[in-house]
């Protein structure tokens, strides 16, 4: 098993996990409870990567991030070093990438929060920022879990988009999928087999203690 | 605490009609004002347009000394800063919290020891100490309502707006709280506005009120008055009741009421209620009248009175009998003039014990049978 491939894999996963719920909250919220009628634009972008090939999407991101673009100018300008073919250009890709699957979750759950209790907040001088984190965030806390799972698990199992962005560095960009990709290439199937069984493992893993914590939230919690 | 409130607003919707609400009230405690409309008439957008959850399209409202919206030079107090406490129609609990995390919720710029011995405090005068840790949807719709009703008051705010309060319980529930609601509006000693759309809530809830039709205020007084004497009639259609008279229940028998009022005592059936004050209300369509006093009749109340006026009424006409209680009938023109019934003519209206519907309405000058309230703002 590739040790170090499972270890980028988990390391680009879990920051990808963070600066998403950290980057969509606001979006989610905004596409989820406002009435603009153009949001659905916002939606529909927001949407893409889920029915664009991954190296279209790859390619795209690796022009935005080159040294020719303004963003891959700017970034050279401050650090000094390239985007693309690195892990922080893995994780700008990823975070790309796994957008709808934090977004969507999110945006469903803040929709469903009741706009009475949000009211109710406000009107008990609660302020807008104070009510979404005493009143919104725990009542989407469903949405919220599963935005971060799916997105840490999306995040495990791409391959297209690493192999445009990030090629296949070992200990920088050199993840789970390109790993066993490789592998197989070298008809090294036991070594692909391992790795692949950790994925599943991992994966389910993952999925199943997240279903069940569904569950044990939504007891506790019942809707009125 | 009183203050004046006044709204002066207009709110255009792009679906269903402007709203705009034009009324100077002054809320006294422990009077309780009702805003009384048929659905639709805009009195949630009115109530929405004072919390400041809508923002009206011009005007002004004011309460007390700070003005909350005005359109020109732009004013605007954001709610979280008006100090108001809102009853939502489903009561609007927080389902993630306990009864404790909802009563507390609005408790602010206090150490956690106050806010606990504060909330403690509020838990034990709403009686809901033993259900302090339980989540509102173990409760049922009366305890929801009580937590939400304790929740609104725990920050002592200026004024409590109360939103349909009871349409969400179902009917036997709805019947036992209006009582409870009303002893703890009383005993809460903050000026409370309660929209509703149903006369009987109207009638045990409120003092005064506010009638509400087509966006815009007809008629402002007290309960009985409206009632009795609707300026118009939109508002008579809006109440659809003729007459009210505050009685008090002197005796009972095989389930009858003795009402002493303010003329003769009447004998109504008795609906189940415990209270001593009571509102009777009797439809004109109820009340026949006659020249003499009948030998034997099967309605039970014989009440004597003069004619004060007579209305044109569509194909009917309105008489108005002063009987110690103002008293409407309607009769068509064909029987008034075989009655011969003028002003000052004395008659005699017969009303069955069944027509008359008694409504709890407990005086506010009375202390609650069982005190429950809040202390006012001054304890703050």
């Amino acid at each position: 098993m590739d040790r170090q491939a499972v270890a980028l894999s988990l390391r680009l996963s879990l920051a990808t996990m963070i600066v998403l719920l950290v980057v969509t909250t606001p979006l989610a919220y905004w596409l989820g409870r406002s009435r603009r009628r153009w949001k659905v634009l916002v939606e529909a972008v927001v949407a893409l990567p889920l029915v664009l090939p991954p190296t279209v999407l790859g390619f795209y991101v690796l022009l935005a991030i080159g040294p020719r673009s303004p963003i891959g100018r700017f970034y050279r300008s401050i650090t000094g070093e390239l985007l693309p073919f690195s892990f922080r250009g893995l994780l700008v890709a990823s975070v790309l990438y796994s957008l709808p699957f934090a977004v969507q979750p999110m945006m469903v759950a803040f929709a469903q929060v009741d706009a009475r209790a949000i009211e109710a907040s406000w009107m008990l001088g609660e302020g807008r920022l104070g009510t979404f984190f005493r009143t919104v965030m725990p009542m989407s806390l469903t949405g919220i879990v599963t935005a971060a799972v799916l997105s840490f698990a999306h995040t495990l199992g791409e391959f297209g988009v690493v192999l445009m962005v990030g090629g296949n560095i070992p200990g920088e960009t050199r993840t789970v999928s390109i790993s066993i990709y490789d592998h197989v290439q070298a008809l090294e199937y036991d070594a692909a087999g391992e790795t692949a069984l950790f994925l599943l493992a991992v994966s389910f893993t993952v999925l199943a203690v997240t279903y069940s914590v569904q569950r044990r939230v939504w007891a506790a919690w019942p809707g009125p | 605490m009183a203050g004046t409130l006044i709204v002066e607003a207009e709110r255009r919707h792009t679906r269903g009609p402007t709203v705009a609400p034009s009324f100077s009230l002054p809320l006294e405690p422990p009077d309780v004002t009702v805003l009384f409309g048929p659905s639709g008439a805009g009195k949630t957008t009115i109530l929405r347009c004072i919390a400041g959850l809508e923002r009206p399209d011009r005007g002004r409202v004011v309460f007390g000394d700070v003005e909350w919206f005005r359109s020109e030079p732009p004013v605007w107090v954001p709610p979280q800063r008006r100090g108001v406490g809102l009853l939502h129609q489903d009561f609007a609990l927080f389902p993630h919290r306990t009864v404790r995390g909802n009563v507390g919720f609005g408790l602010r710029g206090m150490s956690k020891l106050e806010r606990r011995a504060r909330t403690d405090d509020v838990l034990r005068r709403f009686g809901l100490t033993t259900l302090a840790e339980r989540r509102p949807a173990e409760l049922s719709g009366g305890q929801q309502q009580r937590v939400a009703l304790a929740r609104a008051l725990a920050p002592s705010p200026r004024l409590l707006l109360l939103d349909e309060p009871l349409s969400a319980l179902d009917a036997p529930t709805r019947q036992d709280l209006r009582t409870e609601l009303r002893r703890l509006l009383i005993g809460a000693r903050i000026p409370s506005l309660v929209v509703t759309h149903d006369r009987t809530e109207a009638m045990a809830l409120g003092d005064r009120m506010v009638v509400v039709i087509d966006g815009s205020v007809r008629q402002v007084g007290e309960v009985q008055e409206v009632f009795s004497r609707p300026v118009d009639r939109d508002v008579a259609r809006a109440v659809g009741v003729e007459t009210v008279v505050a009685a008090r229940v002197v005796g009972r028998r095989d389930g009858l009421l003795v009402l002493r009022t303010p003329g003769p005592r009447l004998l109504a059936v008795d609906p189940g209620i415990s209270v001593s004050r009571v509102l009777a209300c009797i439809r004109a369509e109820e009340v026949v009248l006659r020249l003499d006093e009948p030998a034997t009749e099967s309605a039970r109340n014989h009440v004597t009175g003069t004619v004060v006026s007579i209305e044109r009424e569509g194909p009917l006409e309105r008489i108005h009998l002063d009987c110690g209680f103002d008293l409407a009938a309607v009769v068509t023109p064909e029987a008034r003039r075989e009655l011969g019934l003028a002003p000052g003519r004395s008659v005699v209206a017969l009303i069955k014990a069944p027509a008359i519907h008694c409504i709890p309405h407990e005086a506010r000058g009375e202390p609650p049978a069982q005190s429950e309230g809040l202390d006012g703002p001054s304890s703050r």
